[in-house]
């Protein structure tokens, strides 16, 4: 139901966060069938 | 017996079981813990009664790294140290926050909360707390906390008249730590001097340090400088491994209403990663405050989500009009990852007694950054997940760069790490008693031993290893090993 892109570091605590994915959009938290 | 200045202490009144330098909580709590186990006890503030400028001014230092506060305001140098300017809030660290969180980054304690869960029962008293509300798991990635608050206890102000009267506790005011005089393994005394420049000495049995999160290292870095290294034998940690927490607006919320989040009397709710959250997302502890928006604003963000999901939006525009949907603002209050290069340092800038001033390294981190949007992408799953509303994280979070906000709070006033408690020489400055590692009668408390930080307010932290310092110091000057 909820696919949100991963925000895991890649690698290590050091790993820059990962790019906002497409179920955050425009910094909304939303479920596949919310649009 | 309250001094005004260490000159007015007469003879005997120089020595004493045990030195404790600071009277914030952490030293006037193992002060008046030893003076109900009949010990004599001498407490050395810096300061006076109430906050002075030029007082005050001895505090000021460089900050190198991000520059988010300012050392000279945000702790105080006088009676009742920082709890002058205290807001209260007080909750327990977790069982998981005694532990290694994310690899590489070294968080544990020599310790576990069982260590201090026997001293709460009297840090309540202390700091006169109620009850702590039960915790309310939401879903297994995030549960629902409470804070307590004290109302708040300014231990200056509490305890003024009580030293007044007292025959086995003395505060002696404007007296400043010049220096920690070693022989042999052990400090036999005290250096220090008043605002003018006059030095006295104090003899002890035992030493203990609670001069705050920055002035502990920074006492000691001189105290070794000046005596040789023979104070801190390994000093390969002291003043590193600082940390604060962090303190920004992280998102919005538009919530249905949950049966399960009871916000506290202040109107807030709190909501935090579950000890599984935090391991299979490879972050830290970190806590969310839901503020109440105005009705304008709750209008807003339906407006907003109806831009972005049409269809979800037209239903929270309905149940805002019908005011069925609150708006929150989600503030962010968490832990910082305990790292080398966070470091307190003796400067090149001098105070007015021309001891060094402090210079803190400090930056916040990717780890940080990811800590927080984890956080606040869980609560606005579990939202979503279950139907009660969604959240929007703010840009300069979702944003993919190591950014944080502008323009915020930024910081707690939370100093904490830079003697921090270890099992091993190597690895901290500090043993699991507080003790210096390898020193026969110097301690160190408050939040400078913490090896690492979780997000709760560190006062209640501080209480209750103060009260486990004093219970080691009472045992220790029972069976006579303190001289």
């Amino acid at each position: 139901m909820l696919s949100l892109a991963g925000t895991l570091p890649s690698s290590g605590p050091a790993a820059a966060p990962a790019p906002e994915g497409p179920q955050l959009q425009h910094g909304w938290v939303l479920l596949d069938d919310d649009r | 017996v309250l001094a005004e200045h260490p000159r007015n202490l007469q003879g005997s009144a120089r020595t004493a079981d045990v030195c404790i330098v600071g009277s914030g909580p952490a030293g006037m709590t193992v002060a008046l813990e030893l003076e109900r186990r009949g010990l004599r006890v001498l407490v050395l503030e810096a300061g006076g009664t109430h906050y002075d400028p030029t007082s005050q001014a001895m505090f000021e230092g460089t900050l190198i790294g991000d520059r988010l506060f300012d050392m000279g305001v945000n702790r105080l140098r006088y009676f009742g140290g920082s709890s002058n300017h205290w807001g209260g809030f007080c909750r327990m660290l977790e069982d998981w926050d005694f532990r290694d969180k994310v690899e590489g980054i070294p968080g544990a304690w020599p310790i576990g909360r069982r260590d201090l869960d026997p001293y709460l029962p009297r840090a309540r008293e202390i700091l006169e707390l109620p009850g702590f509300p039960a915790d309310r798991r939401l879903d297994d990635q995030v549960t629902h906390v409470h804070w307590t608050y004290s109302p708040p206890v300014n231990f200056g102000l509490k305890y003024r008249d009580h030293v007044k009267t007292s025959a086995g506790l003395a505060v002696v005011l404007n007296a400043c730590v010049t220096n920690l005089i070693e022989r042999g393994g052990r400090i036999v005394a005290i250096e220090v001097s008043d605002p003018d420049g006059h030095r006295d000495t104090v003899q002890a049995g035992l030493f203990v340090l609670c001069a705050g999160g920055i002035e502990n290292s920074r006492m000691l870095l001189w105290a070794n400088e000046r005596n040789e290294g023979r104070v801190v034998r390994e000093p390969r940690t002291l003043g590193k491994y600082w940390m604060e927490h962090p303190h920004y607006t992280v998102a919005d919320a538009l919530i249905e209403g949950d049966p399960r989040i009871d916000p506290d009397r202040r109107g807030r709710a709190y909501i935090v990663p579950t000890e599984r959250a935090i391991r299979e997302h490879r972050m830290l502890n970190c806590a969310l405050r839901l503020e109440p928006h105005e009705y304008e604003g709750t209008k807003r963000l339906a407006a907003d989500l109806a831009c972005i999901a049409p269809r979800l939006g037209r239903w929270a525009v309905e149940r805002t009009g019908k005011r069925l949907v609150c708006g929150y603002r989600v503030r962010a209050a968490w832990e910082q990852g305990p790292r080398e290069s966070n470091q307190v340092r003796l400067g090149t800038a001098r105070d007015a007694l021309g001891i060094p001033r402090a210079e803190l390294h400090w930056r916040l981190s990717a780890l940080e950054k990811h800590t927080v949007r984890q956080t606040a992408v869980l609560f606005g799953r579990y939202l979503a997940a279950n139907g009660l509303g969604r959240v929007r994280l703010l840009p300069w979070l979702t944003d993919p760069g190591p950014d944080f906000a502008p323009d915020d709070e930024f910081v707690g006033n939370h100093h904490m790490g830079g003697t921090r408690m270890s099992a091993d020489p190597r690895t901290g400055v500090v043993d699991a008693d507080c003790r210096i590692h390898g020193m026969a009668n110097l301690y160190v408390c408050g939040s400078s031993v913490f090896p690492s930080a979780g997000h709760a307010n560190p006062t209640l932290t501080i209480v209750q290893v103060a009260l486990r310092l004093a219970a080691h110091l009472g045992r220790r000057a029972a069976h006579g090993t303190s001289t």
